[in-house]
């Protein structure tokens, strides 16, 4: 090899930044309290995200996950565990950590005095774009999130949607290789939900890592590549959705019943009782259990008046594995879009 | 390793901000504060307040040859320090920029990015040295133009605005290190009010020894009483080493002891924990 292009080698070998093969998240162990006699807010989480992956860091509210995004993009200092973002260190190389990342906060931070267009203009200029670089950047990104017309307006005047896609494009600016979303959608209605769903699958598409939290099932199973499900600051079970819905089993039998209270239903069929005249029944094969239920509910004296089968959804995986509730999105509410 | 490689990953390192340096992020930073003060009523209310010094107490005093003599010098003369020091306030403004940008979350924003802790912190509180130089100047302007001389020449107006900018710093050091304690804008307003009795417990309207004894006792221990009587001390009397030895020496001291809280105070906001 000549001399001048070993050099070259050599050169970047020392800068080497992850390639399509390495992780551009990577976490272990990541523990966090806020004090030192506290439960940790984090409590040994390990998980990665590869380049042009949407990951969902999904539970509930207090389950950790501001936390874990606030360690990950530098603004938190971790108590154990090892953070590598972009192949860099968040710990020890900070500042190269935050030259490679997009952040949005849960709340989204700026100030309302200010115009859209000049904030994205001196983010962009912190990042070290030139100004007229800057100045067609922040147009660039003002028009793909429908903030064109907004974006010489002050902040005080944004709806809440308008803020969020204002805190998404101030996120891209530098056009990171790693993108935090904490709750980029909590209060959002289910068309803005759903088109910025649409711009971060775009990001996915250029080969940007995406770790997002969420509260919501529905986002989980339709925006994420992978999911973790995370409760009191640890991962219980992580996957694919389809994974995931996989390790509850079967699907699952929602039976209404003409008795004013389940209880007796429930206790014939050793089934989970809903509440009011509702029992729910986790089958391997529903198909095949349905006769089977239904005769033997007949053979006690129940008369059934609806029986619904539906395949097992994050919400069973998530009361499976952390046994509780999560929100969902009311989709039913949507407007064809 | 191949040499085919070797541009992809140049090309994946290319995708890294390359971030700026520290002036330009201090001056990025400043010219938004400036905007944000430009637009803020703040900004002109403490100066209306200063030349409401000048004008209402010179129009209630000035006309009194017996209260010239008691003072011994011109009313105008002896009543613009106070005009001034009362501008330099305006120095709490950098605690104020800080906690609005700390209770808005853009505090946490920058933290986020490639951007030295330090400039965070510098830009407001140059935005506050430059407000005060702006106001003290031009209290300072008004008084001259409204017939006010200095015993000692130029060289004498330079050190009312040294002392001015010396009271406002530490005044800007204060503000930093209680708003960012306080965390937010209300709690950060009321500590400012320290300046009623900064101002008023002090030789403000007569010299120390005409005042009544409790007061006189007050404002021994008021740094801004130093500062009073070195700033009169040049414009009216002349040279007086003594003077401005306790002037300089008190709000110099008193400067760097708020500096370095402020800076103490900022430095554990904003670092990570
Ligand atoms: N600034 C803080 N100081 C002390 N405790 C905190 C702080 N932020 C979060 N916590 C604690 O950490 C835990 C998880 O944080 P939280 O932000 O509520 O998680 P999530 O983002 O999943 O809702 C909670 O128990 C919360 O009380
Ligand atoms: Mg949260």
């Amino acid at each position: 090899m000549p001399a001048a292009a070993r050099l070259f080698t050599e050169h970047h070998l020392m800068h080497s930044q992850p390639t399509a093969s390495e992780p551009a998240i990577e976490v272990s162990e990541l523990v966090k309290r806020y004090a030192p006699t506290a439960k940790p807010a984090v409590d040994g989480l390990s998980f990665h995200v590869g380049p042009g992956e949407i990951y969902a860091l999904l539970g509930p509210n207090g389950s950790g996950k501001s936390p874990t995004i606030g360690v990950l993009a530098t603004l938190l200092a971790p108590d154990a565990g090892r953070i590598l973002v972009a192949g860099h260190d968040a710990v020890t190389e900070p500042d190269a950590v935050r030259r490679r990342i997009g952040v949005a906060l849960q709340e989204t931070g700026v100030d309302a005095a200010a115009r859209g267009h000049d904030l994205i203009v001196r983010h962009a200029r912190l990042l070290g774009m030139t100004r007229a670089a800057a100045a067609t950047r922040a147009s660039q990104l003002l028009e793909e999130f429908d903030l064109a017309e907004a974006g010489s307006r002050r902040l005080r005047t944004y709806s809440g949607g308008m803020r969020r896609r204002l805190d998404l494009a101030l996120a891209l600016t530098g056009h990171p290789r790693v993108v935090f979303l904490d709750e980029p959608t909590t209060g959002l209605d289910p068309i803005s939900r759903q088109e910025l769903w649409e711009r971060v699958r775009r990001r996915r598409a250029e080969g940007v890592a995406v770790l997002l939290t969420t509260q919501y099932l529905e986002e989980a199973d339709a925006l994420a590549d992978r999911i973790g499900i995370v409760a009191a600051g640890q991962l219980r079970i992580e996957g694919t959705a389809d994974e995931l819905k996989r390790t509850v089993g079967g699907d699952v039998l929602t039976i209404e019943v003409d008795e004013p209270d389940g209880a007796r239903t429930a206790a014939v069929l050793a089934a989970v009782h809903e509440g009011g005249g509702r029992v729910r029944l986790e089958v391997r094969d529903g198909g095949a259990a349905l006769p089977r239920v239904l005769a033997r509910l007949a053979a006690a004296g129940l008369e059934t008046r609806s029986v619904s089968l539906a395949r097992p959804t994050l919400d069973d995986v998530f009361r499976h594995v952390v046994g509780g509730h999560l929100a969902h999105v009311q989709a039913s509410m949507e407007p064809a879009a | 390793m191949t040499a085919i490689a070797a541009p992809r990953r140049v090309a994946v390192e290319e995708t890294a901000a390359a971030g700026t340096s520290f002036a330009l992020q201090v001056g990025i930073l400043l010219s938004r504060l400036l905007r944000q003060l430009a637009v803020a009523p703040t900004t002109y209310i403490n100066l209306m307040i200063s030349l409401f010094f000048l004008f209402v107490y010179t129009g209630a005093f000035g006309a009194s040859q017996g209260f010239e003599q008691l003072i011994g010098a011109k009313f105008l003369t002896f009543i613009l320090p106070v005009s001034i020091v009362n501008a330099s306030l305006a120095g709490s403004v950098a605690g104020q920029l800080l906690v609005s940008d700390l209770e808005s979350g853009y505090l946490r924003r920058l933290q986020a990015m490639p951007i030295s802790r330090l400039a965070i912190v510098l830009a407001p509180m140059l935005v506050g040295a430059l407000l005060v130089v702006a106001q003290a100047a031009l209290v300072l302007g008004l008084g001259f133009a409204m017939g006010v001389e200095s015993a000692t020449g130029v060289a004498g107006v330079a050190v009312v605005l040294a002392l001015s900018l010396l009271w406002g710093m530490a005044f800007a050091g204060y503000a930093v290190a209680t708003g960012l304690l306080a965390g937010n804008a209300a709690t950060a307003q009321a500590a400012t009010f320290v300046f009623f009795p900064l101002v008023f417990l002090a030789p403000t309207f007569l010299p120390r020894e005409q005042l009544q004894d409790w007061l006189q006792a007050a404002a021994v221990i008021n740094p801004t009483t130093y500062v009073l009587e070195a700033m009169r001390s040049v414009l009216i009397d002349g040279w007086q080493l003594e003077t401005l030895a306790a002037g300089f020496g008190v709000i110099g001291g008193l400067c760097l002891l708020a500096s370095l809280w402020a800076a103490r105070v900022a430095r554990r906001t904003t670092a990570r924990r």
